[in-house]
Parts: C-alpha cells; structure tokens; sequence
C-alpha cells in the first residue's frame, strides 16, 4: 500500500524550481477532469491519472505510474516530469483525486505497458548489448590513464608554480588563474579535479579569511596529486580513493558486482545541488541493523528526471553495494526487497562519537569534503551574543549540545527555527552532514518520524 | 582513531599562520617557517622526507599544509561552554486532523517561499487566512514544522499574523518569542487569555531595554503590548520620551497605539501629538482627541462646530442656515486639514473638518431635531453636500447606529451620496447591515447601470464573511443576473465572495451551472468557475476539520 505523498515528496521530484512553480499553478481542481487514482494491487504500483485543459482545445493527458515513478503526458513539454504530471500529483497529494477501480482508458495501454516490462525478467535486460572487443577496450583504457597521468602532472606544476610566487592577489584573479589549468584537466579525463581546480577560484572570493581556506585548497589537491603519482605503491583502497577523486570513471556494473550489503536503509535526507550544468541529488542512507552510513548520488542534466525512489522519511530493505575506497561511503542501490516502508529505528551517535568517526574517515580518505552523521539526543544552543533578553539573532554561531555537554558548531542557521519548532529545544536525533566547518543539518529524526530542516 | 585529539579548535594555529604568511608572499621570496608547527605534524612530515627524500621548500610548504589541514580538520573538539536553550513549556498542543494538516502543506506550497502578495498568491493568501480561522474554531494549533513558515507570512503580512495568532499554541508562542521580529509580528495579536506565559512586559518598568535600545519594529511592537496590557505604563513611557526624536512614521505608531485603552488621562499625550510636526501624527491626535469629550480642544471644536450652523423656522419652511466660519478668526480651534481642494472656499474646508469631528448626537441636542428631520432640511449659506459628508465622517468616527441608519436612508431617497456608505455600514449592527447591504444588492441586480455595481462593490465590502443566507442569495442573483461587462469594477466583489459566500456544495454547483451556460473563453465564465473552484475548495477544508 502506498501512501498519498507529501506535498513536499511531490515536489522533489521537480525537475527545476520553474517546474515546481508551474506545478503548483495546476495543483487546483479548476483544470482538471476525468481524475482517478489506483491503490497498488496485482501487477500494478499504483497509478494516477488526469486530463488536464490547457491553453489548447484539447485537454493534455497525463499519468503517472507510482511505482517508478514513471510518467506521460500528451504535452509537448521537455521537462520530465512536466507540469501537469506536477500538478496531478500534488492535486493526488491534497485528497482531490478520487479512488477508481479501474484505469481511465486513455492511461489504460501505457499502465498496461508498464506493468509487463516490470514483470520481465531483470536478468534479460542485463545482459545488454555483446562486450567491446578486450584488445580494443584494453588501449583505450591505456590512451587515457596517460593522458590524465600527462593532466595531473600539469596540475602538480602549476600547483607549485603558485606556490612558489605566492597566492597573494589570487583573490582579485577571479577565474582567470584557474580557467586553463582547469580546461586542461577537463581535455586530460581527470573531470572531478577539474571541478575541485575550478572550485579554487570560488574559495579565492570568499572573502574574510580566503587565504588560509585556499592554502587549504592547495595544499589538498597537493597530496592528491602526489598520491596519484604513488597510486601503484598505495593498498588497493586508498588508491582506489584517489582513482576516484582524480576522476577517473567507476563502472556501475563493476560496483554492483561487488559484495551487497542488506540492510533496511532509512532514507534520511535527499538534497539537490546544481554544478555545472549537471544537478547531483544525494541521499543520505542509514543502515536500520548495521548502523552503517551510505551517500547514493544520481545525476541528470537539468531539466531532466532524476531518481526519486528513495524518499526522505521512508525505509527500504535493498541491498547497497559500496563504491571501493579507504572508506566507502558512496553507494549504488541493487535489489530492493519489497515496497518502502516507514522510517525504522536510527541508528544516532554521541557528539564526541561522531568527532571521533570523523577523524577516522579522513584518516582513511583525507579528502573527504562531509560526513553524514546522526546526533543523539542534541539540543540547540543559541549564539552566545543576545543582543536584547528574550531575543535570539538568527545569524552564525548556533551549536547543537549533546547530553553530555559536547557541543558541534553549526555551518549557518539554516533549519535552526524548523528544528527549534519541532524539538520545544527538547533533546532530539538529528541528522546532518559534518563538515570541516562544523554540521550542516539535513534533518530532525522525531517520535513521529522524519521532519526535514 | 578513536578518541579525539586534544587540541583546540585553532589547531596549530602558529605553525598554520606561518604557512600561510609564506604561500602568500610565494616560497621564493619567504620559505615556510616550520618551527611552530603542532609535533604530530612535524613527526608525519619527517616521515614522509624519510619515505621519499629530499623536497624543495614549495613542495615541503605544500605537504606541510595538507597534513596540517587535515590534522586541523580532524582535531577539532567540541565546543566548550554552550547551554543549551531552554525547553519550551509544555501544554496542550491540540493536533490537526491529517486531511487538514496536508491541505496546509499544499497551501504553504502554493504560496511558495517568494510569492508577492498578489494574482495566484493573492488568493492563496485569502485561502490561507480561511484555513487559519477554521483552525481556530476547532480549537486546533499548527503542526510544529510549519510554524516558522507562518511566522515568516506573519511578518510580511498583518492580516496572516492576526490569523496565525489563534492557533499557534503554547509551542508558537514560545518560538515566537525567541526572535524578536516574530514577536513583534504576531504579539499585538495574541488572544487576551489569562494564561500569557513569559514574554510580555507585565513588570515593565521605564526603561525597558527594548524600548531604549530596540530596532524600531521591536520599539513599535512593544509599545503596543504595554498599551494593551497596562495603559497607564505606555503613557507615562511615552510621555517621558524626547518625542522630537522618534522618526515620523514612528510617532505615527505611538499615537495609534494609544487608541486601544483610550481614556481622559491620555489629553496631555495626545495634546502634544496635536502639536507634531507630521500632519499624519497630528490629524491622529485630532481623531482620538475628539472621542475625549472632556478635553479642552474637543469641546471647543465642538462649540466652533455647532456655532456655525442653525436652524431658521420661516413660516412653513424650514432651513438650516449655515455661517461659515472665519479660518483667520483665533478663537478658531486649529485643526489640521492640509489645503483645501479647488472649489472649496477656506471657510467651508474648516467648518467640514469642525463637523467631522463633532459628535452626530450633539446636533440632535443643539437644534432640537431627529437626524432623520436634520437630513431632509434643505441648506443654506453653504454646500448641503458636504455638511452631510461631514456628518457622515462623524458619524463613522463616534460610530453612531441612528445616524448611520438615517444617512444611508437619506442617501437611497435620493439625498445627498456621501460616498461612505460602506463605513456607514460597518456602523450598524450586523443584522440591520444585512438587510441593508440585500436590498442595495437586489435593486442592482434588475439596474443594468454601471453606477449601480459600483454601489454593490461598496456596501458588500462592508460585510465579513461568511454570508448569511439572504446575501449570499442576493449576492448569486446580482452575480448570474447578466455577463458583467468589465472585471475591473467586479474584480473585488468576485474575491470577496470567492472567500465569504457560504462554502456549500449548492454554492459552487450553482456558479458553476451559471458558468457553463455561458460561451467558451468569455473572461466572466472563467471568473464564475475561479469563484466556484474557491468556494469548494473552501467546502473541503471544512470538511477536513470535522
């Protein structure tokens, strides 16, 4: 049985912030006809559907299968999911979609449809097209593990190059210092050093304090450099770590064949983030049994769906087969085991705890940006400096307490009020990223389950 | 690993600031100074000179810093001496039913987090204020999460935070009070219950920190709580400020707060706003001093006012015979008015404003007449136009019900329009006013005249919702008596009905049967189906609170 979705659940699934605007516009009954929803049944996941009256004489059709989701709509928009599919949902998601027994006959063939290729075997569509010739595949790996050594021994001069005449001025650079080193590693294949390259510029502008920030910078992609160039002497993991952050390629298939770890994983944050023309949506996974942390990342073009079967507030027994690394954390979704369910029990940590797995997880991969985490029993502690009793400023210096005492800094009072709001300043598991600068909070695990901050 | 290292926060903070001083100025100029580096680094980097050789000063900088930044980054410890927050009270939070709680999530959604106020948002709104109310009849109070939603709407727009100022409970008003711009927002609004824990300044004593150090909106908010909760204590603060000094639009707030509470000892305040520099400030003065019928200004307004006019008995006529009074005369009270408009002698402008001011009953009492007989005398010596305006404007301020009454039927006998009708209105009890606004809107429904839905417009915004019945039907009528030719003159009338008929299944059905009978992509069909949609979606949200 699937619930009606959140309004907010409907809206995660917005391809871009005009999308979920537009969606909304057409989240009212006034547009709408022929309306129904299925409950999920034999062979079916659910599904919603909608004729909808736009601007045209004809109405747009749409559906929406649940299970996927997966979407169609008759209108001629390239967004995925479009509009109207947005606006059914959220209609769906107020009540205003009443429950039929059957499909309406126009979404009848297309559920249909769906419905067989979920029942086809997933092996068959496994077996994919016939392997590359090994000799051909095998050069082509060899032409480009050169060019991204060639790639990162340029990186490796420029980094000493500015070294050695100062990063004084670099602030005023702008992208100009950093462009053609970056365009350069972006011709070598090393993607992910290209960005971290381009992302010095960004640090170089960000004002009081850049220049121990970006000595930091440098001085990481230094070692990443150095230990690229020592990969063969490195244990298997740790080069693996380095493989990935220089940017070389991680086969799917390759990670799915590796050893799967089941568990039931409550979906704990689900966040977007748009870089170069490329939106990485990110979930935060934590095992129910193991306790263990996963990060599963999707990408898509904007514009373009991306993967929301994993919603925040929900659980799933899969198994995840982890990225190799010193210390795996990324994580590709592989057999499901069943329909999500309910948040289960989270698995949430001492303030002094989560310190302690920080400094073991960037011992093991020093470069690691964040660290999903979850606080037990922590209580917000407002900026020391309250100009006027009884008022509290909504600027930096919030910290989250633990019941020991142990306190964390918080990045910025983003979710501080919603936290504040749901807790009463009660102690209360909360879920966050922690990051060099202190955490980041994603979410509030409470008794009746998961409020996203 | 697996405890935390003891080092502070600043981490290496020496060796650190050493490194960077050198990257800055480049290796070439300054080699790094590795002296103040914290020892597990200086170890970790003898290791790796052990492990690789010899390295020139740039790449010994640079490796120094990485196992410093990481050293840093993983050393951090926690925080010491943060309290934390105090716990909100705990009381009785009473949940939302779920259908009810999802359709406010959806509503906040629609509204979106950067929504001007008006179009699509402007309705939202409306829709929002109807949940809130129907929250508060339930005697229900938000769900926790949305609260610093609503609170960021209370802070944009007054007529969302006296909405939200019912139903936010023990919880809302505990994080309201945690940020001073929310409190100021939603506290001029908090219901008179016994119960108001913490917060108000119930022991205020002059000065409060707020009011001598406080942003201006914390200042306003402030001044009004006092006002309300001890009158006596906001005017003695008020009294002993520097009043030249306050901004204008603040002295503006002061002296309306002054009208909750409103009593003889708030003369010498309100006597100093009359002497203000801001004509605003002072003709707020004027308006809260004539409702003081003791004070000195007051009664010689009123004695200027009734001096000017009489009645003369000639035979079988009678008239009111009107003396404009001198503007240079001294004895005249001074009143604040601004220039008068062309047409309008200096004399007439200033008996208007004595008028306006004076008691509606004092008339009766001088010149020994009913308003109904008042109001039917022709006038000399002046405009009987704008006497009877002056009446009505005073009889909106003393909120007289005879009077009201007596106008209103002047005006539809063909008197004098005064162009309050709707003020005039409010001034009636709700009943009374019903009956009025259904007659208006009946004989407009047969006028095809344009004037007569502009009188329509006006005397149904006088009518809060919901609609009893007879409206409601009368409203309908007028609505489906004939395709209107412009939306401008209905557009209001159209959101206001949307969000006051009765929110009934019949109602919706009944605009949409008129709706549909209308061609295809005529702008009055889509804007019977919008008010219908409204009025549904009103019947579900009421339906979801049961």
């Amino acid at each position: 049985m699937i619930d009606r979705w959140s309004v907010e659940q409907v809206l995660a699934l917005a391809p871009d912030a005009s999308s979920a605007t537009a969606g909304r516009k057409l989240g009212v009954p006034a547009p709408w006809s022929q309306t129904g929803a299925l409950d999920p049944g034999e062979g079916t996941g659910g599904a919603v559907w909608g004729s909808c009256k736009g601007s045209g004489a004809t109405p747009y059709q749409t559906v929406v299968d649940l299970s996927g989701p997966a979407f169609k709509c008759s209108c001629p928009s390239r967004k995925f999911p479009c509009k109207h599919a947005l606006g059914l949902l959220l209609l769906w998601a107020g009540g205003a979609v009443p429950a039929a027994s059957t499909p309406a006959p126009f979404s009848e063939a297309w559920l249909a449809s769906r419905t067989e290729k979920a029942a086809r075997p997933a092996a068959a569509a496994r077996a994919g097209g016939p392997p590359a010739d090994p000799a051909v595949a095998a050069r082509r790996a060899e032409q480009r593990t050169a060019r991204v050594r060639d790639g990162v021994e340029e990186l490796s001069r420029w980094l000493h190059d500015q070294t050695r005449t100062g990063l004084a001025g670099a602030d005023h650079a702008g992208y100009r210092r950093t462009d053609p080193v970056a365009a350069r590693l972006v011709d070598a294949q090393a993607g992910a050093l290209a960005g971290s390259v381009r992302r010095l510029a960004r640090v170089a502008v960000s004002g009081e304090g850049w220049s121990s920030r970006l000595l930091e910078e440098h001085a990481m992609l230094h070692l990443l450099v150095e230990a690229h160039a020592r990969a063969q002497e490195l244990p298997a993991p740790l080069a693996a770590t380095v493989r990935s952050r220089v940017g070389h390629p991680v086969r799917t298939e390759d990670v799915l064949a590796g050893t799967p770890v089941r568990d039931r994983w409550n979906v704990l944050d689900l966040r977007d983030h748009v870089e170069d023309r490329l939106v990485t949506r990110r979930a935060h996974l934590s095992g129910g049994r193991s306790g263990r942390t996963a990060v599963v990342l999707s990408f898509a073009p904007p514009g373009r769906p991306l993967d929301a079967s994993l919603v925040p507030g929900t659980s799933v027994e899969a198994d995840l087969h982890f990225h190799p690394g010193a210390h795996p954390l990324r994580a590709v979704v592989g057999t499901r085991h069943g329909d999500p369910g309910p948040l289960g029990a989270v698995a949430a940590e001492t303030v002094a705890a989560a310190h302690a797995r920080w400094a073991g997880a960037l011992a093991a991969d020093p470069w690691l940006p964040e660290l999903p985490v979850v606080l037990a029993d922590v209580v917000l502690s407002a900026p020391p400096s309250a100009p006027v009793a009884g008022t509290v400023p909504a600027q930096e210096g919030w910290a989250l307490v633990d019941t020991a005492g142990h306190a964390v800094p918080l990045t910025g009072p983003d979710g501080v009020w919603t936290l504040l709001a749901v807790t009463g300043a009660a102690p209360c598991a909360v879920a966050g990223d922690w990051t060099p600068e202190g955490l980041r909070l994603s979410a509030a695990v409470t008794g009746d389950g998961l409020v996203r901050l | 690993m697996t405890t935390p290292p003891t080092t502070g926060p600043s981490a290496g903070g020496a060796g650190w600031d050493a490194l960077v001083g050198a990257a800055l100025l480049g290796t070439d100029r300054r080699p790094a100074d590795l002296s103040a580096l914290p020892a597990p680094v200086a170890a970790a980097l003898a290791d790796v000179r052990a492990a690789v050789g010899a390295r020139d000063a740039t790449t010994t900088l640079l490796d120094a810093a990485a196992l410093l930044t990481v050293h840093r980054r993983a050393g951090r410890t926690p925080l010491p001496g943060r309290t934390p927050l105090t716990p909100a009270p705990t009381g009785d939070d009473a949940p939302l039913p779920a259908a009810a709680a999802a359709r406010l999530g959806s509503l906040l959604a629609r509204l979106g987090p950067g929504t001007p106020g008006g179009g699509e948002g402007g309705r939202t709104d409306t829709l929002l204020r109807t949940w809130l109310s129907l929250a508060a009849d339930a005697g229900c109070t938000l769900p926790p999460p949305r609260l610093p939603a609503l609170l960021d709407l209370a802070l944009r727009r007054d007529g969302i935070a006296a909405a939200v100022a019912p139903v936010l409970g023990p919880r809302g008003w505990w994080l309201a009070g945690l940020r001073a711009d929310w409190a100021g927002a939603v506290e001029p609004h908090r219901p008179a219950a016994p119960s108001s824990p913490g917060g108000g300044p119930d022991d205020a004593q002059v000065p409060d920190p707020v009011w001598e150090h406080g942003s201006p909106a914390d200042r306003r908010a402030w001044v009004r709580r006092l006002r309300r909760q001890d009158p006596a204590a906001a005017r003695t603060a008020l009294l002993a400020t520097t009043w030249r000094s306050e901004r204008a639009e603040d002295r503006a707030a002061f002296v309306a707060a002054v009208a909750v509470g409103l009593s003889a000892q708030d003369e010498e305040l309100l006597e100093r706003a009359r002497a203000d520099r801001s004509q605003d400030v002072r003709r707020a003065a004027e308006q809260l001093l004539a409702r003081l019928p003791g004070a000195a200004w007051t009664q010689r307004v009123h004695r200027a006012a009734l001096a000017a006019v009489h009645l003369e008995r000639h035979r079988l006529r009678r008239t009111l015979v009107v003396t404009l009074p001198d503007p240079t005369d001294p004895a005249l009270p001074p009143v604040s008015a601004g220039a008068a408009p062309a047409g309008v002698g200096p004399g007439a402008w200033a008996l208007q404003q004595l008028v306006a001011l004076t008691p509606p009953g004092a008339w009766e009492q001088a010149l020994g007449e009913s308003p109904e007989r008042l109001l039917a005398l022709p006038v000399d010596g002046g405009p009987g136009q704008d006497l009877h305006t002056a009446w009505a404007r005073a009889t909106v301020l003393h909120r007289d019900g005879r009077w009201a009454r007596a106008l209103l039927d002047a005006g539809a006998d063909g008197g004098y329009a005064t162009g309050h009708d709707a003020e005039l209105l409010a001034v009636l009890p709700p009943a009374e006013r019903v009956a009025a606004v259904v007659a208006v809107v009946t004989a407009a429904a047969r006028s095809r005249r344009d004037d007569a839905d502009d009188r329509v417009v006006a005397v149904v915004a006088a009518c809060p919702g919901p609609w009893p019945q007879p409206l409601a039907d009368a409203v309908l009528g007028w609505l489906t008596a004939a395709p209107r030719r412009s939306r401008w003159v209905t557009h209001d009338l159209l959101e206001r009905a949307a969000h006051r008929l009765p929110a009934t299944p019949a109602t919706a059905d009944a605009l949409r049967v008129v709706a549909d009978a209308l061609p295809d992509d005529t702008p009055w069909r889509s804007a019977l189906t919008d008010v219908a949609d409204t009025v549904a979606e009103r019947h579900q949200m009421l339906e979801e609170f049961r």
